[in-house]
């Protein structure tokens, strides 16, 4: 009972609910504003909670991550744009409820839903993470060599235009991992005489410049876009009757929200829309999706809520990256002098039932959001673009400064939003090269330890059943993409 | 009115014609292929060590191996568009249209105002973004200009350096709170 009473009393802080309360706030509020997202905000915070104790540090950044899931909804019902891009299956039916005079309804749906969603997987997160995390235990290099090399190849699998692209975007992110001085032999790699570089790639001005940055220039061609607003004069919450009628879509969407957010590399969006179609495979009313269906609305709400609890699992248990905003709450982590892993859980089990109880102050507290707030986080889509982003800039630019008081991690900040402007215009994202950059390290420390273990023999890798069930799992995800592509020209022929 | 959105779905005809190699993947390959080429030759300019101390493993042959994969994918994606107009999806959609000359001009903003932040120094900065970017961005009300590259980056540089104690470079004009 120790670690939990220790977690919980961390919160009970009146500092640390403060910081939960002010991350959950601005969660929302860039959850609301379309264009800013989570793993931005998550990225220009990251230099600000370094000098914070680690664990309300990583409580706020937990908090802002659940807040921004939810607060997407928002905008999604009120302007049919949803404010972040899990809350894109919401806009489908949340909208059209809101045209036709009930966005206080819809946006009730959606907050009950998420809460539903949310407390589930986080359940499941407190009972898995640390399962999880004592089965990890018994993993040895060669085993974390092919767990990482499966959570890289998920990088297939995810979001995006490309399969291919977010490969080479992962394995760059690999590569920038090893700029800096080898920690075996002191050699110099990619460094290029600047010292500043011997210690790598600080990943604070690289998040910065990819998430804040890239966003910025994205925005600058689309200053003109003019949006309709929906008033919602108050939250309708759904009444007992109702939620009963869409209690095995709640259910149904959180299950699924929660495994796709436990699979390394797949997120809320996918969730949002596998929970989606889901509900509507089930419903009895396929017809009347998309014209404003509470089923369309609770099934993709609870589903990407959930996947913020399921993402936290590998995030915690095996310092797998989740997602995209859990890889910048893992850098955090690791900037603050964790190791993330099975050993985390194991020594300061407090930490991980400190996360739980932020991230479910974290849901609880998007009631009395939903309730008291929605009308004024929607009005945040009114402010100009042309003053939110320099503020953004101006954000971008300190905290890429302060990380280090150096100007050299302003440049780097620069250059990698510039380079991120560039990727996200030809397809690469920058998630999955941050997912790499994240996981670069653990890949070549787990690789040499291996290797040494097996005297130079990579086959020998394949005497742990581990290693095999992991590396079949990676050929299964690599060869994928190509697999549905054939289904596809299978059924276009067929079609035919 | 609604936000404007602009769909463009791609279809077969598109695949076919563009043909079998996608010129402008072709390019960005072509660009990463050379990148793959230049580090890898700096990879052969790492110290050697010796095996004992390298444990077999020398410091290139990990980036070795992930420069290896990198060109592998480089070499298909030329044509991975045609898997990818068979699933639905459109690569083109974001860059069929030329970069937006704000855009440029807005990249030209950045490099020039981070380029003189070590002169202007933090607070100086913050003020310049606020005060000439609105105005670049096209926002005409000065006077809300005025307030906010007034208010605004006061207010940040009082909440960081005297809350948060994040040291503020004072620039060659020394002007910090």
């Amino acid at each position: 009972m120790d670690p939990i009473i220790q977690g919980f009393s961390l919160l009970l802080e009146l500092d640390n609910i403060i910081l939960i309360t002010l991350g959950v706030l601005i969660g929302v509020m860039v959850g609301a504003l379309p264009g800013l997202s989570s793993p931005m905000a998550i990225a220009l915070l990251t230099p600000f909670t370094l000098s914070l104790e680690p664990i309300p540090a990583i409580a706020m950044m937990a908090a802002l991550y659940c807040a921004g899931t939810f607060g997407g909804s928002i905008t999604a019902i009120l302007i049919n744009a949803p404010g972040a891009p899990p809350s894109v299956a919401t806009a489908l039916d949340g909208y059209p409820m809101a045209k036709r005079g009930e966005a206080g309804r819809a946006l009730g749906l959606a907050t009950v839903s998420s809460v539903c969603g949310g407390i589930i997987s986080l359940l499941v997160f407190i009972v898995a993470a640390p399962t999880l995390a004592a089965i990890a235990l018994e993993f040895r290099p060669p085993e974390y060599f092919a767990l990482a090399v499966f959570a890289l190849s998920m990088l297939a699998a995810m979001t995006g235009k490309s399969s291919l692209r977010n490969l080479i975007s992962g394995a760059v992110g690999v590569l920038l991992a090893t700029v800096g001085i080898h920690l075996t032999t002191g050699v110099e790699r990619f460094t290029f005489d600047v010292p500043e570089l011997d210690e790598g790639i600080h990943f604070v001005p690289v998040l910065i410049g990819l998430f804040a940055m890239g966003e910025l220039l994205s925005q600058s061609s689309t200053l003109n876009k003019v949006v309709e607003q929906i008033q919602a004069k108050t939250m309708k919450l759904p009444t007992w009757a109702e939620l009963k009628s869409l209690r095995n879509c709640i259910l149904r969407s959180s299950g699924i929200g929660t495994f796709i957010g436990i699979l390394p590399a797949e997120g809320s969006t996918v969730a949002a829309i596998v929970g989606y179609n889901e509900a509507k495979r089930f419903s009895s009313k396929k017809e009347e999706f998309g014209t404003g269906t509470p089923e369309g609305i609770v099934g993709p709400e609870a589903a990407n809520n959930a996947a913020a609890g399921g993402a936290m699992v590998p995030t915690l248990a095996l310092g797998i990256p989740g997602s995209g905003s859990t890889a910048l709450i893992l850098a955090a982590l690791i900037m603050h002098g964790f190791r993330p892993g099975p050993y985390l859980l194991n020594e300061t089990p407090e930490f991980l039932y400190a996360i739980f109880g932020a991230m479910l102050f974290a849901n609880l507290a998007f009631l009395a959001i939903g309730l008291a707030g929605a009308k004024f986080f929607s009005l945040v889509t009114l402010v100009p673009k042309q003053l939110l982003w320099p503020a953004v800039f101006t954000f971008a630019v300190i905290g890429a400064y302060s990380s280090s008081s150096s100007f050299v991690d302003v440049y780097v900040m620069l250059i990698a939003g510039l380079i991120g402007f560039f990727m996200n215009r030809h397809g690469f994202g920058a998630a999955p090269l941050v997912m790499g950059l994240i996981l670069g390290k653990l890949v070549e420390e787990s690789f040499s330890q291996s290797m040494i273990i097996y005297d130079n023999n990579f086959l020998a890798l394949m005497e742990s059943p581990i290693v095999l069930f992991f590396f079949a799992l990676t050929l299964v995800n690599l060869s994928t993409p190509f697999w549905t592509g054939f289904k596809n020209r299978k059924k276009q022929n067929a079609a035919a | 009115m609604t936000e404007q959105q602009t769909t463009s779905s791609p279809n077969h005809s598109d695949a076919r014609a563009i043909g079998l190699v996608h010129p402008v993947d072709l390019v960005v390959s072509l660009l990463i292929l050379a990148g793959v080429a230049f580090l890898f030759y700096e990879t052969t300019q790492f110290d050697e060590v010796s095996p004992l101390f390298a444990q077999n493993i020398q410091p290139s042959m990990y980036p070795q191996i992930v420069l290896t994969i990198i060109a592998l994918f480089a070499l298909l994606m030329p044509f991975e568009h045609i898997l990818l107009t068979k699933k639905g999806k459109d690569i083109d959609k974001e860059r069929r249209n030329p970069i937006h000359p704000l855009t440029l001009t807005t990249m030209a903003f950045l490099v020039a105002v981070v380029a003189s932040a070590q002169v202007l120094g933090m607070l100086l900065t913050m003020i310049v973004i606020c005060l000439l970017m609105p105005r670049l961005w096209g926002m005409r009300k000065l006077t809300h200009i005025l307030i906010f590259a007034t208010v605004f980056p006061v207010t940040v540089s009082l909440v960081f350096s005297k809350l948060l104690s994040v040291y503020f470079d004072a620039g060659i004009f020394g002007i910090a709170l």
